[in-house]
């Protein structure tokens, strides 16, 4: 009887995962060291690092303070929740369930429990009949539903006693002005979810880098480090070809250069590029945005994620929108926020907006703009 | 003497910090158990008795068997109250 043993023996296989293996110490290592260099643990805080922190000070022997031991609690019982919720979503309808971001990036942490999330982000092939369902089976919708109206996701859902939120999705969330890729096409694409829970499904490598490096851009453009690391985390062992071949099909291929760019130098030791040079510096000093930084980053970052025609439109309507009063406010109001704005240019945007609610000064309705 | 152990279904747990976190997923409530209930919590997972216990706290932080007895006690006693161990005859 034959044998088939020369898959087993092909030349190089092993290789792929040593390398994999290779390039996630090389990414946790440069982890370790960002979080070695962050100013103030509000900083960590602010870019989601501070689990990964408690996690390092435990190992180097430092004190970690009472409320990331609290934060690392919450976190564990929230990993703790997840297999139960997904059983039970996975019971209480039909079709596939796929998950993206959250618990199935954090398997690639080196403690799930040390990547914070609040929610589950399920993508289906029809989203209002599967959430019928799950009503149906005894989850309870939650939050203002004038909020998911028209949305890529549908009201969140909890299961009554159980704090994780779950979003049924009908597209991933996606930058305003690109496509994002059939739902129907990424479902047909999903393999098992690396939590190996029956009938739970995920994207595959390269399709779930390019949905967390858009969600990196998606509410403020390299907003926070924890983002990035899940990009760099889920890239670990994907060919870079399929990667860029991907995102050429997506459209998206300026937001995966430049989110692969920063990420590469953030991680990998490769050069810095003019993001990370410029309105993204914060990143590597693992400082939360100033305000100036703030306002650079509204006005370029357009560029770096959509096609030339779109970024101008888009930064002719960021300036627009910080010169100009918001609608109701005065002129006087207005240039009382820009002094202040000026003033705190190098302040990070919390510490400024705390300065404008505390001196009663009427905040931007988009915080951090000035 | 009683072999006590903890509940096997609905019950989900995990060390982080020298300590052991619990989700008791049909109450939906969970608890967590300092340096010395995590030692106990780990010994009832496999099943103890609760002579085993008290000589584990004696061993362990080099307390009396007095003070160890009445500290399992309570700590059975709460887990007990909240129905996370097996009753006698399912664990026996």
């Amino acid at each position: 009887m034959a044998v088939a043993v020369a898959p087993l023996l092909e030349p190089g296989a092993g290789r792929h995962e040593a390398d994999t293996a290779g390039e996630r110490a090389v990414l946790w290592n440069a982890v370790d060291r960002l979080v070695d260099c962050a100013p103030r643990l509000s900083d960590l805080r602010a870019h989601g690092l501070h689990l990964l922190a408690a996690r390092r000070w435990r190992e180097l022997g430092r004190e970690v303070p009472l409320e990331l031991r609290q934060a690392q609690r919450g976190a564990a019982l929230v990993e703790l929740m997840v297999p139960t919720l997904l059983e039970r979503l996975r019971a209480s309808c039909s079709g596939p369930l796929v998950l993206m971001k959250g618990p199935e990036v954090a398997a690639l942490y080196p403690d799930p429990a040390a990547r914070t999330f609040r929610d589950l982000d399920l993508l289906v092939p029809d989203a209002e009949a599967t959430q019928r369902q799950l009503l149906a089976a005894g989850f309870e919708v939650t939050g203002d539903p004038a909020l998911y109206e028209d949305i890529h996701h549908l009201r969140p859902l909890v299961w009554p006693g159980l704090p994780l939120i779950v979003e049924i999705h009908r597209r991933p969330k996606w930058v305003d002005g690109l496509v994002p890729p059939e739902t129907d096409e990424l479902i047909a694409g999903a393999v098992s979810s690396a939590l190996g829970i029956d009938g739970i499904l995920a994207l595959p490598p390269a399709e779930h880098t390019l949905v967390l490096a858009v969600h990196a851009w998606a509410h403020v453009p390299l907003g926070k480090l924890i983002n990035l690391v899940d990009v760099a985390a889920a890239s670990c062992g994907v060919d870079e070809r399929e990667l860029a071949a991907t995102a050429e099909s997506w459209d998206m291929e300026r937001l995966w250069h430049s989110t692969r760019g920063v990420v590469g130098g953030l991680f990998f030791g490769q050069g810095r590029g003019l993001i990370s040079r410029t309105w993204a510096r914060n990143l590597r000093l693992v400082r939360e945005r100033t305000v100036a930084e703030a306002h650079l980053q509204r006005w370029v970052s357009p560029f770096s994620a959509l096609p030339a025609r779109l970024a101008t439109a888009r930064m002719a309507r960021e300036v627009k929108a910080q010169v100009l009063p918001e609608p109701g406010e005065t002129w006087s109001a207005k240039l009382r926020r820009t002094r202040r704005a000026i003033r705190d240019a190098p302040t990070r945007v919390s510490e400024h907006d705390r300065g404008l609610e505390m001196q009663g000064i009427q905040g931007p309705s988009r915080k951090g703009v000035e | 003497m009683t072999q006590l152990k903890l509940r096997g279904e609905g019950l989900t747990w995990r060390e982080i910090d020298h300590e052991v976190v619990a989700l008791d997923i049909e109450s939906a409530t969970y608890v967590s158990a300092n340096a010395s209930g995590r030692l106990l919590w780990k010994a009832l997972a496999g099943g103890a008795t609760r002579e085993r216990l008290v000589a584990s706290l004696v061993e362990e932080f080099g307390i009396d068997a007095e003070r160890a007895g009445a500290d399992v006690d309570v700590f059975l006693a709460d887990l007990e109250a909240r129905g996370l161990l097996e009753s006698d005859a399912a664990a026996a």
